[in-house]
């Protein structure tokens, strides 16, 4: 039995319950738990405070009359305590823990397991037939709590990360999204040092991530420059029947040919699709951009002559 | 996964959450009660023991939550400051938002009314925590749940597998029997018919799913089955020749295990693949030995030069 979590509870209700703001004398008088010096309690409700802050209980700071200058009070308001998400019904009720659900094994278990818990205490029996399908997340990132975390909370994250030249060097983040794209995750920040907006995967950093103390330590921008299909320049690839699966699953156009199709693929990165390309060997040849076929007999002629 | 042991402020957020959860479900099972909360019920006893403690200044049994739990069965009154149920926090919103889009993204066939529903709950969070953390993508969600589904069913399904190895996509009908996480990637462990035996797959390799379940065979009454191969590896000799992430990730190195320019041993199941890894690093691996390894990445650099050739592709279809 905890001594400190039983004086939380009392002075969550006490200040849930009023209708008036209580002075910190009237919370040292008459909520059970504080004892001691003035000092000890002074530093005790203080640390009190920050903790339910963190629970995401908000503590407000008011004075009984403001043309007086009183000793100022504290209470909890109850619409900020308390769940709101509008209207729910059943069904609504059954398709938001079916989300929760989806994390059993993954990295939000704990907090989902908590979100299906005041879910059900609404006191409405969920109701849905039509889904007989869980999703479930997959894999998650050991990094991945953390960095959700620190997205939230606005506190800048620093790691060691695994460049495209394998060089490994230390990152001060701002973190402003991550996605989740074909079973990675992508977290898109502004690099400081760099100072501009780049894309990590999740994967590739090499240690432990650190967060900053201070929360809302910058602004998350309203729009992000996000990369997408439309953006990319394309290339033209020819590949031979039933192969080149993995440039097939990322193509914006297949015309079918006899021996041959032709695609349209964005290319991503120029070393990406050079790699790609090369790996595929005789079933896969680039028509355009000109550019990128040069590039590809030089690499060709290049590996070539290594094993040669 | 049950938790045994819990901080203060843990503590704190399941005895606010406790109250609301009780109020609802007068008369729960301990063993129901610490299930739901995800903790064992010692843990869930010494919460509603310090809980019996808590009430409205004064603390008078007039002001203290009045619980009743001897029994096994748990009872709740007076508890009316504490009523409302918590408010969901940040991380509980995220959790909630991305299966939402898991819901949405991931699975196929949902009636409209189930999906307008998944898009206005999916808005309504999203108002309170943006937009910062999304799945964009979520193509394994429909694989993992009808496979998930033949599990629970006991029951077959047939799978579209690619092979990264052979550049190949090849029907396999598997008989699952579940799920594991290795590094960043999901897999499932299986039967597989094709290769007569167990066989792992990578989620994301797992490029279809037919929706329709199989009966599970008795496996006695297979037909031609193609023995699994027993493989011994082949130790190679190569050299990195330039610092390059695509190369180290391929052949499963850190970087602190790369040394630039320096001869290495690599074990390799398929030479076919480690040719495949050096051409794919446009010269940054050099194969050293064997010989034949060495000799069929130049015969493979020769046929794909000569498709550069004038003419070499006559009939290739043209876009638009």
């Amino acid at each position: 039995m905890s001594r400190k979590s039983e004086r939380l509870v009392n002075l969550t209700i006490a200040l849930l319950a009023t209708k008036r703001y209580l002075t910190k004398s009237e919370i040292f008088r008459t909520v059970e738990g504080y004892e001691g010096s003035a000092d000890a309690m002074e530093r005790m409700f203080e640390r009190d405070k920050d903790d339910l802050r963190g629970l995401g209980i908000a503590i407000e700071l008011g004075t009984f009359d403001p043309l007086f200058e009183d000793e100022a009070g504290y209470r909890i308001t109850p619409s900020s305590y308390q769940l709101d998400l509008g209207t729910l019904d059943g069904r609504d009720i059954a398709l938001l823990s079916l989300a929760a659900s989806s994390w059993s094994g993954a990295a939000l278990e704990e907090v989902s397991t908590s979100a299906l818990v005041k879910l059900e205490s609404i006191g409405i029996d969920a109701d849905l037939e039509s889904i007989s399908l869980s999703p479930r997340i997959g894999a998650t990132n050991s990094h991945f709590t953390i960095i959700t975390d620190a997205i939230m909370r606005r506190a800048v994250v620093t790691f060691d990360y695994v460049s495209a030249d394998l060089s490994v060097s230390a990152r001060e983040l701002h973190p402003f999204a991550l996605r989740g794209r074909a079973g990675s995750w992508f977290l898109i920040a502004f690099d400081v040092n760099k100072g501009e907006q780049r894309t990590f995967r999740l994967d590739r950093i090499s240690g432990e991530v650190t967060v900053g103390k201070k929360s809302g330590a910058f602004s998350t921008p309203s729009s992000l420059h996000e990369e997408s299909f439309e953006d990319q320049p394309m290339a033209t690839l020819l590949l031979r029947k039933n192969r080149g699966n993995q440039f097939r699953s990322k193509a914006k156009s297949i015309v079918s040919g006899d021996e041959w199709d032709t695609i349209q693929v964005p290319i991503f990165s120029s070393s990406w699709i050079l790699s790609l390309i090369l790996w595929h060997r005789d079933d896969v040849v680039v028509l355009e951009p000109a550019s990128l076929r040069r590039e590809t007999i030089r690499t060709l002629e290049k590996v070539k002559s290594a094993h040669g | 996964m049950v938790k045994k042991t819990s901080t203060p402020i843990e503590q704190t957020a399941r005895l606010l959450d406790l109250v609301p959860f009780l109020l609802t479900h007068q008369g729960i099972a301990l063993e129901d009660l610490a299930k739901q909360f995800g903790v064992t019920q010692e843990v869930i006893l010494d919460d509603l023991n310090t809980l019996w403690m808590c009430g409205l200044p004064g603390y008078t049994p007039l002001e203290l939550i009045d619980l009743e739990f001897d029994s096994g069965y748990v009872t709740i009154r007076n508890a009316d400051p504490l009523a409302k149920v918590r408010a969901l926090g940040g991380s509980e919103m995220v959790a909630l938002a991305l299966g939402l889009d898991l819901l949405l993204n991931g699975l196929e066939g949902l009636p409209p009314e189930v999906t307008d529903r998944i898009v206005q709950l999916s808005e309504r969070v999203r108002s309170v925590i943006g937009s910062q953390i999304t799945i964009t993508e979520a193509a394994q969600t429909q694989v993992r749940a009808v496979i998930d589904r033949a599990i629970a069913e006991r029951a077959n399904v047939s799978i579209a597998y690619f092979s990264p190895q052979r550049d190949e996509v090849k029907e396999r009908i598997i008989s699952p029997f579940g799920f594991f996480t290795e590094g960043s990637f999901e897999y499932v462990e299986a039967f597989c018919d094709l290769a007569g035996a167990t066989r792992t797959f990578r989620l994301d390799r797992i490029n279809s799913v037919s929706s329709d379940l199989l009966p599970r065979v008795n496996s006695s009454s297979k037909e031609s089955v193609s023995s699994p191969k027993n493989s011994q590896p082949q130790s190679t000799k190569a050299r990195i020749m330039r610092g390059d992430r695509w190369t180290a990730e391929s052949l499963g190195l850190s970087p602190g295990q790369v040394t630039i320019g320096e001869s290495i041993s690599l074990s390799a199941y398929s030479l076919d693949w480690l040719a495949r890894t050096a051409l794919g690093s446009c010269g940054d691996l050099v194969i050293d030995s064997p010989d034949e390894i060495r000799r069929s990445i130049v015969q493979s650099v020769e046929s794909t030069l000569a498709l550069y050739e004038e003419g070499a592709i006559p009939l290739a279809p043209t876009l638009r």
